[in-house]
């Protein structure tokens, strides 16, 4: 019946040459399995940083950043009388976006009362998968005179912000209604 | 760099895991079929040990980027989500495409280490299947990967999977017999 055995080797088991063989050979392997290693951990932070730098979630999250700092603006709806000083009224229209996914918006309104302009300023902000909103200001009733002197009594803007689901979506003003009475 | 991946920390982590894990496997396979194929004239010990590093690094990664979802906290999969096929709905058959290879990859490629109590011959018909795994993992990641249709990642998995596939093309074409040569058959009289 053959066997597989290995031929025996008793007579050099012992010697020095097998044994100093034997040690530069286990050298060798824990420097090998050292390279591995490096090579291995250097590959992991490289492509961490690339996922982090190039990925899709990678480079949403310096968007994040931003749009925590932007999670709220107020737009400021301002109508200048020239006859009455006091003939003001400020239209504030708030958008408060809420933190959730990635993606910035930007979003601008522009509102034009009889004879008078309302400059409104824009407003960048983030918004989030689940849900932006924007919230209606009323100016207080008789607070601007035009400059062709009629009164408004109020200014009603309403905005409403559609949401975006995704990264890259920005969000649209899809009204904005106002009211002179 | 970690305050401003803030909660996407262990997603990126994870996604990261397994690039390292496909790279690594990629080039587990090519050393492994340059030994067997004998494609290379470089020491078969030496490969040897390169090759048994590079599979436990990519098992290790394997590990590691299922584990690091379980702290992802927008995705929040449970443990059997992540290990077993099928169970997920997350992008379903993909994502058991990718479980299958993992454990492909963990089971093929630990086997080795019982190669004498399985036997020799059966090991080596067995570890043959890791190729298979590997091949599942990169059907996963390219059907999956939040990076798949990214440049950067098709140029890198190109320059990973390029010379492997091109070493496991040899070695299949080097073991099929070439039909010309084939001694003809004796003729009985």
């Amino acid at each position: 019946m053959p066997t597989d055995d290995p031929p025996q080797r008793s007579s050099t088991a012992s010697s020095p040459q097998l044994a100093a063989r034997l040690r530069a050979r286990a050298r060798r392997v824990r420097i090998l399995r050292r390279r591995v290693a490096v090579l291995v951990v250097a590959l992991f932070l490289a492509v961490w940083t690339a996922v982090f730098a190039l990925g899709t979630l990678g480079s949403t999250t310096t968007s994040t950043v931003r749009r925590s700092a932007l999670a709220t603006r107020v737009v400021v709806l301002t109508r200048r009388g020239d006859e009455d000083e006091g003939a003001r009224s400020a239209t504030t229209a708030t958008r408060t976006a809420s933190a959730a996914s990635a993606g910035s918006s930007t979003a601008t309104a522009l509102t034009t009362t009889s004879g008078s302009t309302a400059r409104i300023a824009s407003a960048q902000s983030a918004t989030s998968a689940a849900s932006t909103t924007s919230t209606t200001s009323t100016a207080p009733p008789a607070a601007g005179t035009t400059s062709n002197g009629t009164a408004s009594s109020g200014t009603s803007a309403s905005a409403t912000a559609s949401s975006a689901t995704t990264a890259s979506a920005t969000p649209t003003v899809t009204s904005v209604t106002t009211s002179q009475s | 760099m970690l305050a401003v991946s803030g909660s996407h920390f262990f997603w990126i982590t994870s996604r990261a895991f397994g690039i390292v894990a496909l790279i690594l496997a990629s080039a587990a396979v090519g050393v492994g079929v340059s030994m067997s194929g004998r494609l290379t004239r470089r020491r078969g010990p030496d490969l040897r040990i390169v090759h048994e590093a590079l599979s436990l690094g990519a098992i290790g990664a394997v590990v590691l980027h299922a584990a690091a979802l379980l702290g992802d906290s927008y995705f929040h999969p449970s443990l059997a989500t992540l290990t077993v096929p099928f169970v997920s709905n997350y992008r379903g058959p993909f994502m058991a495409i990718g479980i299958i290879a993992g454990w492909g990859a963990v089971l093929f490629g630990l086997s080795f280490y019982l190669r004498e109590r399985i036997g020799i011959a059966r090991w080596k018909v067995l570890h043959r299947f890791t190729a298979l795994a590997w091949i599942l993992g990169i059907v996963h990641a390219l059907g999956e990967g939040s990076d798949a249709g990214r440049p950067w990642f098709l140029l890198m998995l190109a320059l990973t999977l390029g010379p492997t596939l091109g070493l496991l093309g040899a070695r299949i074409m080097r073991r099929r017999p070439p039909a010309a040569a084939a001694p003809p058959a004796p003729l009985a009289h």
